[in-house]
């Protein structure tokens, strides 16, 4: 396989316009995680309670909503999951109703959680409320409130010590310089994903961290192959100026970089195609966080030396 | 030369990782009937060597929980995670649980797996007791007999209400004892609030089928309002009908009765019914109020099969040091006596002050001479039902927790093998060669650690998988690639591969590192399933630059000094 052969195509030429292409993009999706009002969060981060029931056939979304909301819980969130006649049930409170519909709410048992109680009335709720149908319960799960704190707080963390190891490390390997455009353009990335979740309506949960921390580390190592040939072509054509010495570097690793992002990208699509449901929003999260990180270590790091260089020209080749 | 001792550690590190996969091949492609025909044994070795499937994968139960030890001093603080864990430990292994995964996350919280577990609430119900061990002696069969008559005196004329409550309900009615005392006190509310004994109720609720309440009952008549109750005497205490339980209850909690009961005893029931003709009765003994020995002497507390009769359970514990003077001294003074074992759980949860058969004391209980003098009794117990066994065999043994435990985060897959497991399919034959050693490796983390780090393919260990994947790619292609330049540069196709290699070489390694360094902060920040993507990054990582940079030169240096190479098709 041998794609672009002695490509030259000037990427550097048109930075400006990319970068403004990004800016307009995570300003977009910054101001839509404004409106409204934060990134949606699974209960891995609000607490609460998730359900996902199967039934033998299928009854609108509706009918469950109204049996949800008749039993107490207005705010459930109902989902129509993978197969015809799944549901995924999501409830944010963390306070059981007491005896909320009488018959429908499961006895008060002081030795279950809270979080427990409500995915108990949610089981009775629904048994009693779907008529002549098995409500098979597939999977429980329950959040209580502590953890979603403590799970933003150690995103953060690792998020912030992660950019400083990968500072160092790459300000030692390379230059200062570099390190800083590797690390704009890893943001980049992190924040054309959040973006992406809120465009798409998507919720934050921990596959999501997980999702974004993969695009985080892929796209690092993308700049880096970057990065490592301008390294190298620094030291080989010391008369060349900078703009055509990056374009040539971004060129020369232009095969490689479209061979790595399309092996990923099939894994992903395969993912996406016979992954289920569970997987489907990750996968479709992942692919986009592998776009952005090509392009981002094409259009946005390297071009970021090129900037840096004309801004400060003393810094110029060691 | 050097390729060959390459191609010895590469062929090495082949066979090992397949022997290690062989396990979790052979298991895992096994038909339910194969598995079932394993003994225990052969299974034990499976479950351990192969493979271990997430719980969202297998299905099973995922508990978070917490520790709450605002109640304890510092010195208790230091080692409560500890010592829960310990508990824990014991508790589950009583479920029966195939391979429970219980571990510590930070300073105060336990995460909990019980593969194939889907009934979350008897699980959670379990775990979260607070539960006690102590000792009392019985009271004497005359002593028993003097309270019996002082009780049927002082008793006399008073009624409590609600006596045919019908003991499935008596859980969410909590009975309304009102006492009359003759003319003076017309009513006099007694105790409202179930407490201890009468709190162990809805674990009755299991034990007695509704049909039986057909049966009748002994009435109670005026001149003995208290031993009519009595169905039979056993040795050291007498025997109530199951139904009446409540009611007997409910007496003796009165202010007469109470009177009639010497100050340093006490009443309690035992923990499980015992076949009498034709109704479930149940054993009340008479004990002293104070606990010769509790559960702060409790190291350690195990069910074992007996070894004498296979019906039965026995319950082996080990005691502090202090503890075991104690109670080597109290069994001997004691000798031919009854001795309570109670085991039952205060705090919060209350599930009730549940009592073990009184155990005879004889001599034949067994003291291990262990280190530090700590003894260890052999206790009989009948072997119950199966599930009545699991959940009896875990309240034999309550020991003496201390801390309270909260739940934080818990999920519950029921099913097993689902849609969504083919992922797992999927993805690891995709890893092809590099994955081979890729799975091992990670396997051996796994269990080095004893279980601490057990990786689960969870949503997250798949996004580290993809992740590896492309890293695997990436290190070959720019290894290709910087070999194809070389070629372009007019080199021989050796010259070539060496220059390529070596060129190659620090792209790969910085890219890697960088890589290997969020993984590492990850692994240190993250819990649970992002703990899982790190740790299978990292390892599919450091294989990635063995592979890229070992095996793939090998390749190609034997492949360049067999025969002249004249041309590389790249």
């Amino acid at each position: 396989m041998h794609f672009f052969h002695n490509a030259n195509y000037n990427f550097v030429k048109v930075r400006r316009r990319a970068m403004l292409v990004s800016a307009i993009v995570i300003a977009a999706g910054m101001l839509s995680i404004l409106l409204r009002g934060g990134l949606k969060e699974s209960i891995d981060f609000s607490g609460g309670a998730l359900v996902e029931i199967s039934l033998q056939q299928p009854v609108p979304v509706q009918d469950v909503r109204k049996i949800m909301s008749d039993a107490g819980f207005a705010g459930a969130e109902i989902t129509r999951f993978g197969q015809e006649s799944s549901y995924l049930i999501k409830v944010k409170e963390l306070e059981a109703k007491p005896g909320a519909n009488g018959a429908a709410a499961a006895p008060a048992d002081s030795s279950l959680s809270p979080e427990r109680i409500i995915s108990k009335q949610i089981e009775a709720a629904l048994s009693a409320g779907i008529a002549g149908q098995k409500v098979e319960v597939r999977r429980v799960e329950t959040v209580g409130p502590k953890v979603g704190g403590e799970l933003r707080k150690a995103a953060f963390l690792a998020v912030i010590y992660s950019l400083i190891g990968i500072l160092i490390y790459i300000s030692w390997r390379f230059q200062f310089r570099f390190a800083v455009a590797a690390i704009i353009a890893t943001a980049h990335d992190a924040l054309v994903m959040l973006a992406f979740f809120s465009f798409a309506g998507l919720e934050m949960s921990i596959s999501g961290i997980a999702a974004i921390l993969t695009i985080v580390g892929y796209s690092l190592a993308d700049t880096v192959v970057v990065f490592d040939r301008i390294r190298e072509n620094l030291g080989l054509r010391r008369r060349e100026d900078m703009g055509t010495l990056i374009n040539t570097s971004i060129n020369e690793t232009l095969s490689r970089t479209i061979i790595t992002s399309g092996t990923v990208m099939l894994t992903l699509v395969a993912l996406l195609v016979f992954g289920g449901a569970v997987i489907r929003e990750f996968a479709l999260a992942m692919t986009v966080g592998i776009i952005a990180g090509t392009y981002s270590s094409i259009f946005i790091a390297a071009p970021i030396l090129l900037e840096w260089q004309m801004w400060h020209p003393s810094r110029a080749k060691k | 030369m050097k390729t060959r001792w390459k191609l010895v550690l590469i062929v090495a590190v082949l066979g090992y990782s397949l022997w290690a996969l062989l396990p979790s091949m052979r298991y895992y492609s096994m038909s339910e009937d194969q598995r079932n025909k394993l003994t225990n044994e052969q299974r034990t070795k499976y479950v351990e060597s192969a493979i271990k499937l997430g719980l969202d994968l297998q299905g099973g139960a995922h508990l978070v929980m917490e520790i709450d030890d605002s109640n304890l001093d510092e010195n208790n603080k230091k080692d409560a995670v500890d010592r829960v864990i310990k508990i824990l430990r014991n508790r589950i292994d009583q479920f029966g649980v195939a391979e429970p995964v219980i571990q510590k996350q930070g300073q105060k919280r336990i995460i909990i797996e019980l593969p194939g577990l889907s009934d979350l609430e008897r699980a959670e119900k379990l775990i979260g007791q607070t539960a006690k061990l102590e000792f009392r002696l019985v009271r004497e069969q005359d002593e028993i007999g003097r309270v019996l008559t002082m009780l049927d005196k002082t008793l006399k004329g008073v009624t409590v209400s609600g006596t045919q409550v019908d003991t499935t309900k008596v859980t969410t009615a909590a009975p309304e004892n009102t006492a009359a005392d003759d003319k003076t006190n017309p009513k006099v509310a007694a105790n409202t609030k179930p407490t201890t004994a009468d709190s162990l109720l809805p674990e009755l609720k299991t034990e007695q089928p509704a049909d039986e309440t057909n049966m009748p009952m002994p009435a109670a008549s005026p001149d003995k309002p208290f031993t009519s109750y009595l169905v039979s005497y056993v040795e050291g205490g007498v025997v109530v009908d199951q139904r009446q339980v409540p009611i007997v209850t409910a007496l003796l909690k009165t202010e007469q009765a109470q009177r009639a009961i010497p100050s340093n005893s006490e009443f309690l029931w035992a923990d499980r019914t015992v076949p009498m003709d034709n109704v479930q009765g149940r054993v009340l003994y008479l004990c002293e109020k104070t606990a010769t020995i509790d559960g702060s002497a409790l190291i350690n507390a195990q069910t074992r099969n007996d070894p004498d009769d296979p019906s039965r359970l026995n319950v082996a514990f080990t005691l502090n040091r202090a503890g075991a003077i104690k109670f080597g001294r109290f069994t001997g003074e004691n000798i031919g006596r009854r001795i309570r074992h109670r085991a039952g759980q205060p705090g919060a949860l209350r599930a009730g002050g549940s009592e073990q058969d009184s155990q005879r004391r004889r001599p034949h209980h067994r003291h291990e001479g262990r280190r530090g003098g700590q003894r260890s009794l052999h206790r009989a117990a009948r072997r119950r039902s199966a599930r009545e066994g699991d959940d009896g065999g875990a309240a034999l043994h309550r020991s003496h927790a201390g801390p309270r435990l909260d739940r934080c985060r818990q999920a519950c897959h029921h099913g097993g093998l689902r849609p969504r497991g083919r992922i797992h399919d999927l993805v690891l034959p995709a890893l092809g060669r590099a994955g081979l050693h890729r799975a091992r490796v990670q396997h051996d983390h796994h269990h080095g650690r004893d279980g601490n780090a057990a990786r689960d393919a969870h949503h997250a260990g798949i996004a580290g998988l993809v992740l590896t994947i492309g890293m695997s790619v990436d290190a070959n292609v720019l290894i290709f690639e910087r070999i194809r330049e070389e070629l372009a540069k007019g080199k021989t196709v050796r010259a070539a591969i060496q220059a390529g290699f070596d060129k190659a070489f620090a792209t790969i390694l910085d890219s890697h590192v960088t890589t290997l360094i969020t993984a590492f902060v990850l692994w240190q920040f993250g819990t649970g399933p992002i703990k899982g993507f790190a740790t299978t990054l990292s390892v599919g990582l450091i294989a990635n630059m063995f592979t890229a940079l070992t095996c793939t030169r090998v390749v190609y240096d034997i492949i360049t000094s067999r025969r002249h190479v004249e041309r590389l098709s790249i």
